[in-house]
């Protein structure tokens, strides 16, 4: 899970989001069509996840591909609610040390997000967690 | 505080008697803002990593206001997120409490 020490180590890979997305499009070639509708590419990275990681462990190890995958739906989150990166700095929060997508004051974590739905194996679990954010924040 | 004593230690018994345990992900009172306002609801047990929280009450309980308040924010938290967020009662609840929580769409267990 993408833990952040300090607000600097956070700032640093927020710049890497951009980068990071680039690399998950260029490993996933052939295997998800990024030039499809949204809901189309969701349905197809989602397939592409409980295809290939059978537990959050397995996704947790996989740090490079979590990481990227991380970066894109939390651009998604991002893009549709409004939404900001940042990182929740209080101690007793859920989310304490890691990246965080917000239209304050509530919160969505993509990396909770990414293991909630491999643990969960609902396959339109993504796309019914973007909607909800959408409709929750008046954006449907 | 002896009361707070005596719930924290149902709470850790029930953790360990249901395998909530830190390694896989399971913490004790963290706290997840409300999704209406900028405070927080605090949660007895969660885990993070699969959206999961318990809400775990000692002793008899009723559908007072307090209760009723929790109930409802939590109501509202599921509504607007992925979380998932459960009651145990260790003890006794009344039928109109679990009548709300039915109402509400939170599940929740009896017993030790």
């Amino acid at each position: 899970m993408n833990n952040f020490s300090s607000t600097d180590e956070f700032n640093l890979w927020k710049e890497s989001i951009p980068f990071k997305i680039s690399n998950l499009k260029i490993r996933l070639k052939g295997i998800v069509n990024f030039e499809k509708p949204l809901i189309e590419v969701i349905g197809e990275l989602s397939n592409w996840i409980l295809e290939n990681y059978q537990d959050i462990e397995s996704m947790k190890s996989d740090s490079e591909v979590f990481d990227e995958l991380i970066c894109y739906i939390g651009e998604l989150y991002r893009e549709k609610i409004d939404g900001k990166w940042s990182i929740e700095l209080d101690e007793s929060d859920v989310y304490y040390g890691r990246a965080i997508v917000c239209n304050t004051p509530p919160y969505s974590c993509p990396s909770s997000i990414i293991t909630t739905f491999i643990h969960r194996k609902k396959p339109n679990f993504i796309i019914e967690s973007i909607n909800k954010q959408m409709k929750r924040f008046g954006k449907v | 505080m002896q009361q707070a004593n005596k719930a924290n230690k149902a709470v850790d018994s029930y953790a360990a008697k249901h395998n909530l345990t830190e390694k896989i992900g399971w913490k004790k009172e963290t706290s997840i803002k409300n999704t209406t306002s900028a405070t927080s609801r605090r949660l007895d047990i969660a885990n993070s990593e699969i959206n999961e929280a318990v809400e775990h009450k000692t002793g008899k309980q009723y559908l007072s206001k307090d209760i009723l308040s929790e109930a409802e924010r939590d109501a509202k938290i599921m509504e607007n997120t992925d979380w998932e967020i459960r009651w145990h009662f260790d003890d006794y609840a009344s039928k109109p409490l679990l009548s709300k929580l039915d109402e509400l769409g939170i599940q929740y267990t009896i017993g030790n």
